[in-house]
């Protein structure tokens, strides 16, 4: 079954914005979206890790893709 | 005591929000587009006040643990800018609408102590103008004092930033010559 999504948008100065395009040529992100998507699941794992577990390490979970 | 006048427009009209946020509008920011999956989009509905800023904050906090964050002064400085610079501008927005509203600027001080924002400022109710009351000028007095330490903070980092900026060409031009006389 897919997975619901949700298309959002996060503003950022212009200098920062370059910044993360840099760091995604260089790092294994695939683009900047997936660094702000990464950004999130770290927050959400460091600061609900209980909500993280259960999303995500659960087996058979739709929502860990 | 300041006092509001009758004539003025309500704050839902256009001329004031253009009004009260100018200053946020002047500032170059580009957008990053992402797609979440819709239970964590409803998380942050449910849980967080602004999730604009909430998602701002951890991109800033994303590119704090960067290695080049630490290599690099000038990235260091510039995230911790634009940090100040938006405290700063959304101090100075509560204190421009709790001068503008009066005492019906309750709402904007809920939002001080972290509450939801609500306008309801009853337009068509017959009422007197609205004056701003005693703690409320207070607490205006409150957010000066601290942009005026926000700002003194910011016109520091801004002019090591330049420092910075303006050292670079000139590195550049250092290690041609350097390169010359090899």
């Amino acid at each position: 079954m897919e997975e619901k999504l949700v298309h959002m948008t996060v503003r950022v100065p212009k200098a920062l914005k370059d910044l993360i395009k840099q760091h995604v040529e260089l790092d294994t992100h695939i683009n900047e979206s997936e660094f702000v998507r990464d950004a999130l699941r770290e927050k959400i794992q460091r600061e609900c890790p209980e909500l993280y577990k259960k999303q995500f390490e659960q087996p058979n979970n739709d929502n860990s893709r | 005591m300041t006092t509001v006048d009758k004539t003025s427009p309500s704050p839902s009209s256009k001329s004031v929000l253009r009004n009260t946020h100018s200053s946020r509008r002047s500032r170059a920011l580009t957008t990053v587009s992402f797609r979440l999956p819709f239970w964590v989009h409803v998380l942050l509905k449910e849980n967080v006040l602004n999730v604009s800023g909430f998602l701002r904050s951890v991109v800033y906090s994303s590119l704090e643990e960067l290695p080049v964050y630490l290599e690099f002064e000038e990235v260091k400085l510039e995230v911790e800018v634009t940090r100040l610079t938006e405290e700063l501008e959304k101090v100075h927005r509560w204190q421009k609408l709790l001068l503008k509203h009066g005492s019906y600027a309750e709402a904007y001080l809920e939002e001080l102590k972290g509450g939801l924002v609500r306008d309801r400022k009853p337009f068509y109710l017959p009422r007197p103008p609205p004056s701003v009351k005693p703690e409320e000028l207070v607490t205006v007095s409150d957010i000066v004092k601290y942009r005026e330490k926000l700002a003194k903070r910011l016109v520091g980092l801004l002019n090591r930033l330049m420092e910075l900026k303006l050292s670079k060409p000139r590195d550049a031009q250092n290690k041609k010559e350097v390169r010359k006389h090899e």
